[in-house]
């Protein structure tokens, strides 16, 4: 019992004192002349949100194929260490930990969730490893510091993404808000759609609010009827949508609603049904965007990973993967402060969710898709609206661009579109609450493709 | 030493003795902490990473050990105060001072983030811990999750993205120094009477309450020391990762913590922190194979328990091993006074059925009375409603001149009426030196934070327990038993445990209930002697139920029968043997024949 014990205790020694053994080799501090180079992925590979793992990690591996088969980076190959942090804050920071102080790698990639790359960004900053998040929509995530960089737009830009399509794409003038006090991405959403609309010559009509949670909505709804507009923003999340949204046509409001990433799950349509057709709400990537580079990519992703749909985290993680190649391509040696320059100075990088250029803030800029709650609850490509000052034909009204909300069938959305079921199990029982702490958006939002998709 | 008087030197000589494990660790911790700040590149960063998960798995492992080990709840919402202590103090650590080189605030914050933890468990556990069984598992997890959710929906705590950045003010030292107090805490508090109070809960309730233990108040101190350290490693968590979300806080990690305790064995501190180590480890060292590591450390998690079913260390300590035994010392003892029950007109009615009707009976002082009757009689329920465990539908009960109405059994038994059980209930996992200890508990005065500085106080207390539990095994024909665990003792040794252990709460009467069941001729008329001599050497009153008429008749002096819960008869045993009524109801014609010259000869005893 006792030499049991005893042994215990060795080993556990031995398992710590082993991580200090690492060889002397792989220092990243310029990056050895030869060899591979070691990338580190961090990523929720089990646990509840294990899709969202396995889906970057797919998008990651293919840009690491296609880098290596194109003879890699200064002649040297690329390899990605992937380390799974089940979905765990602490996790990440510590599987973030290994990668950079017993790994050596020069770079990470991760994580999906905003809350988990909060755990790992300290540590990579630390390090001055510069680490790219494929998907974390939080603004916090790169204001940790200088070597944090994100390959997705943040949250508020989608505020700007709806008031754009609804002046131009929908000819709308009048809209009416209704946003979610408690939470800051809606309030944020909100304010940047109210100020962009206002500027695009729009009026709103209506300024209303409700609490998460909230089950009876009808009062705001019946003032913002009489407000007559012609669509409502909601940028709440899909529990609360559904719900307003059923409510809305009780009370006679049949006007379109819009909103945001937050809509984004296969939840949405189970609790609004039919009342939700026609709607619109802005997102990062749609497998249906007839763009030829998306096009390209899915047949790619298909041919790799038999038949598989790229789900718009898998999209993200791609672009992230390529960026930073990019970026490591660029930079003048594979120290991290090279690296990080040169991430920072990413522009128009060909992303497949579009042209990518980083802001002093660290953030990608680049376009955002819209899509259409169509019937039978499928969301179909209606839009892709480019950020504020990078002109590339404002909006490219897709083949059959909504006229007509109402009830209005698009005919073949793609097949294997949306809703997959088959992508999602886990996701697919997770509650507002619990699927907004999972990802950890702002507030929770659905990073890039949450949930569902 | 001129200028010390012994006894000053002999304090100051203990509080050193008190602290002693932080002078030696503290300096220590120091050290490897400066190491790691001078580490070049980050080498050493991933191994102190881990290191410091372990710190905080102790600590919470530890702290749970306290509830789900020692005093035998079943808590599942470990995680919820942990984040309550973490949200607390990084809320606080947030607004607090840029720069904070001595730590202090971050101490405030730390110890404020665990008072609110403690007070949660405190508003948790005082309503769910009166309640037995799975109850307290469904209200912690509940909480677990409100916690969670609440703060998941609280902009004020970051919503569900969670806080950042948390001022980072814990690092290795921090989590390492606390990690040590816990364990000493846990150490000495189990080692002390209230440990052997938290243990007789896990063991047995109602007998604990009948030793003088208050199990309610037991528990629900047990689970506020918990949920203190619970919100200790909360507060270290957040300081140390410089985030904290409520991801962190789900039931999973509840659940982990539980398996800790499970696997190090419930109730053994040591197995606790070797677990929380192991547990912690085991996991980041398959953290390369990906998707199959949740399925390989569920497997090792599943072997571990299969070879170990009882934890790797079951209830025992590493420290166990090297420990010496206390040396036996001369007893001491108290004296009894008037000892007294007075019960008047007592019914007791479950539902329809009238258990014990109009039931009267005055104990005086050392006097020797039996209670007999056929099985159902009521005679069980008698004992019940002496010591509190019913209280009364009709009648007066009083002990000592108290009315026991509203007194929980474990107050009865602190003035002065211990009981056995007619079904053996020992705390069967504890030894004997220990079940006679419990007993002692009521009798004791060191307050907890005593016990955990191991005062002076504590110590003479603790020699004074020993001695007293020695003296009643050997009263008792014991002391070769000493360290045996109860369930380990023989069907007639454990009968005379139970009276050792009764006896011990310093009865003024003492209540056994069939103290010769199973046990031979031989050892019934050994038994006999001692229940005098109990008599006579403590000077308590003693009521028996027995269904052996040689023992009944050989011992009392004053006999009472019950029928169906009514009175039958009562007096003399010469009168009660010849009473028609008692024959036809109990004794039989065949008895009465055949002890016709016996009882003429024997008469009253004395």
């Amino acid at each position: 019992m006792r030499c049991m014990s005893a042994k215990f205790l060795v080993c556990m020694l031995a398992l710590a004192v082993d991580c200090k053994k690492e060889p002397e080799g792989g220092g990243n501090v310029g990056g050895a002349d030869t060899g591979v180079i070691k990338i580190g992925e961090v990523g929720s590979m089990t646990g509840t949100e294990a899709t969202f793992g396995t889906s970057s990690d797919r998008g990651i591996q293919l840009a690491v194929k296609e880098v290596n088969g194109a003879g890699g980076i200064k002649g040297r190959q690329i390899q990605v260490i992937a380390l799974d942090d089940e979905g765990k804050p602490e996790e990440a920071a510590t599987a973030a930990t290994r990668l950079i102080a017993s790994e050596h790698v020069l770079a990470l990639l991760g994580e999906v969730a905003s809350t988990r790359s909060l755990f790992m960004a300290p540590k990579a900053q630390a390090a001055k490893v510069p680490m790219v998040s494929p998907s974390s929509t939080n603004e916090k995530v790169t204001a940790v510091g200088d070597y944090i960089f994100r390959a997705c737009f943040i949250d508020p830009f989608q505020g700007y993404v709806m008031a754009k399509f609804a002046t131009e794409t929908l000819k709308l003038k009048k809209a009416a808000i209704l946003r979610d006090v408690r939470n800051d991405y809606s309030v944020g959403l909100a304010k940047v759609f109210n100020d962009n609309f206002t500027k695009m010559g729009g009026q709103i009509v209506d300024n209303e609010s409700y609490s998460s949670g909230d089950v009876d909505f009808k009062a705001q709804l019946t003032n913002i009827k009489g407000a007559a507009p012609q669509a409502l923003y909601v940028p709440g999340y899909y529990t609360d949508v559904g719900l307003i949204a059923r409510q809305a046509r009780e009370v006679g409001l049949t006007v379109p609603l819009l909103g945001g990433d937050g809509w984004d799950s296969e939840k949405l349509y189970e609790i609004g049904g039919v009342a939700l057709e026609g709607s619109y709400f802005s997102n990062h990537y749609s497998v249906d965007d007839p763009s030829p580079r998306i096009q390209e990519f899915v047949g790619k992703f298909k041919k790799e990973y038999g038949g598989q749909v790229p789900d718009s985290l898998a999209a993200q993680a791609y672009d992230a993967a390529g960026m930073l190649f990019d970026a490591m391509k660029r930079a003048k040696d594979l120290s991290g402060p090279s690296i990080r320059d040169a991430l920072a100075q990413t522009k128009d990088y060909k992303g497949v969710t579009g042209d990518i250029t980083m802001d002093d803030k660290r953030n990608a800029t680049k376009p955002a898709v819209v899509l259409k709650v169509a019937k039978g609850g499928k969301y179909e490509f209606s839009g892709r609206i480019m950020p504020e000052g990078l002109k590339q034909s404002g909006t490219e009204a897709p083949a059959e661009s909504p006229k007509k909300t109402e009830g209005n069938t698009a005919p073949n959305a793609a097949p294997g579109n949306v809703p997959t079921p088959t992508q999602t199990p886990a996701v697919g029982a997770t509650s507002a609450a619990q699927s907004a702490a999972n990802t950890g958006q702002p507030q929770g939002v659905p990073a890039g493709g949450h949930p569902k998709k | 030493m001129p200028f010390f008087g012994g006894s000053a030197l002999k304090r100051t000589g203990k509080a050193v003795r008190s602290w002693l494990p932080f002078f030696i660790a503290i300096p220590f911790l120091a050290l490897i902490e400066q190491g790691i700040a001078l580490n070049p590149a980050f080498r050493l960063e991933y191994a102190f990473q881990n290191i410091n998960h372990i710190g905080i798995a102790i600590i919470l492992a530890v702290s749970l050990n306290l509830v789900n080990g020692l005093t035998g709840q079943f808590s599942i919402g470990h995680a919820g105060f942990m984040a309550v202590g973490g949200y607390v103090s990084a809320v606080m650590l947030m607004r607090g001072p840029e720069d904070d080189p001595y730590r202090i605030f971050f101490v405030l914050a730390m110890l404020t983030g665990a008072m609110a933890a403690a007070l949660a468990g405190w508003l948790v556990g005082k309503p769910s811990l009166r309640l037995r069984g799975d109850y307290l598992a469904i209200v912690t997890l509940g909480f677990g999750e409100i916690i969670r959710v609440i703060i998941e929906n609280t902009p004020f705590f970051g919503g569900a993205i969670g806080l950042s950045p948390i001022p980072h003010r814990a690092d290795f030292a921090w989590i390492w120094a606390v990690a040590i107090v816990t364990i000493l805490v846990a150490k000495r508090l189990r080692d002390s009477t209230h440990g052997r109070a938290f243990l007789s809960v896990r063991e047995d309730e109602v007998a604990a309450e009948a030793m003088g233990i208050d199990t309610t108040g037991y528990k629900v101190r047990a689970f506020v020391i918990s949920a203190f350290f619970a919100g200790v490693a909360g507060a270290l968590s957040g300081a140390f990762e410089g985030n904290l979300a409520p991801q962190s806080f789900t039931f999973v990690r509840s659940f982990e913590v539980v398996a800790m305790v499970v696997l190090g064995g419930m109730g053994s501190i040591t197995g606790a922190t070797i677990a929380a180590a192991v547990l912690t480890i085991l996991p980041e060292y398959l953290r390369a194979v990906a998707n199959l590591r949740m399925v390989i450390y569920s497997i090792a998690l599943i072997a571990l328990m299969l070879l170990r079913p009882r934890g790797l260390l079951g209830t025992r300590e590493v420290w166990d091993w090297w420990r010496k035994r206390r040396p036996p010392r001369v007893p001491g003892r108290r004296e009894a006074s008037e000892a007294l029950i007075d019960v008047r007109h007592a019914t007791i009615r479950f539902g329809g059925l009238t258990a014990v009707c109009d039931f009267s009976l005055e104990i005086r002082p050392r006097e020797l009375v039996a209670l007999i009757g056929p099985n159902g009689a009521g005679k069980t329920t008698v004992f019940n409603l002496l010591t509190g465990v019913y209280p009364p539908s009709e009648g007066t009960i009083k002990v000592l001149g108290r009315d026991t109405r509203g007194l929980s059994p474990h107050a009865i038994a602190h003035l002065g009426c211990a009981r056995t059980f007619q079904n053996i209930r020992l705390f069967r996992e504890l030894t004997a030196f220990d079940n006679v200890r419990i007993a002692c508990h009521h009798l004791t005065h060191e307050s907890m934070a005593a016990a955990v500085r191991q005062g002076a106080l504590s110590e003479q207390e603790e020699k004074w327990v020993a001695e007293r539990s020695e003296e009643m095994l050997e009263i008792m024909g014991l002391t070769h038993r000493r360290n045996e665990l109860a369930k380990n003792l023989p069907y007639g040794e454990q009968r005379r445990l139970e009276i050792a252990r009764a006896l011990a709460t310093g009865p003024q009467a003492l209540l056994l209930d069939e103290p010769a069941a199973g046990t031979n001729t031989r050892e019934k008329t050994e038994l006999m002697a001692l229940i005098r001599s109990i008599r006579d050497r403590f000077g308590v009153a003693i009521v028996l139920i027995e269904h052996d008429m040689k023992l009944v008749m050989g011992v009392s002096e004053r006999i009472l029968v019950l029928d169906h819960g009514v009175t039958i008869a009562q007096g003399l045993p010469r009168e009660i043997q010849s009473n028609a009524k008692v024959i036809e109801a109990y004794l039989g014609e065949k008895y009465a024949k055949e002890h016709a010259a016996q009882i003429a000869a024997a008469g009253s005893p004395r």
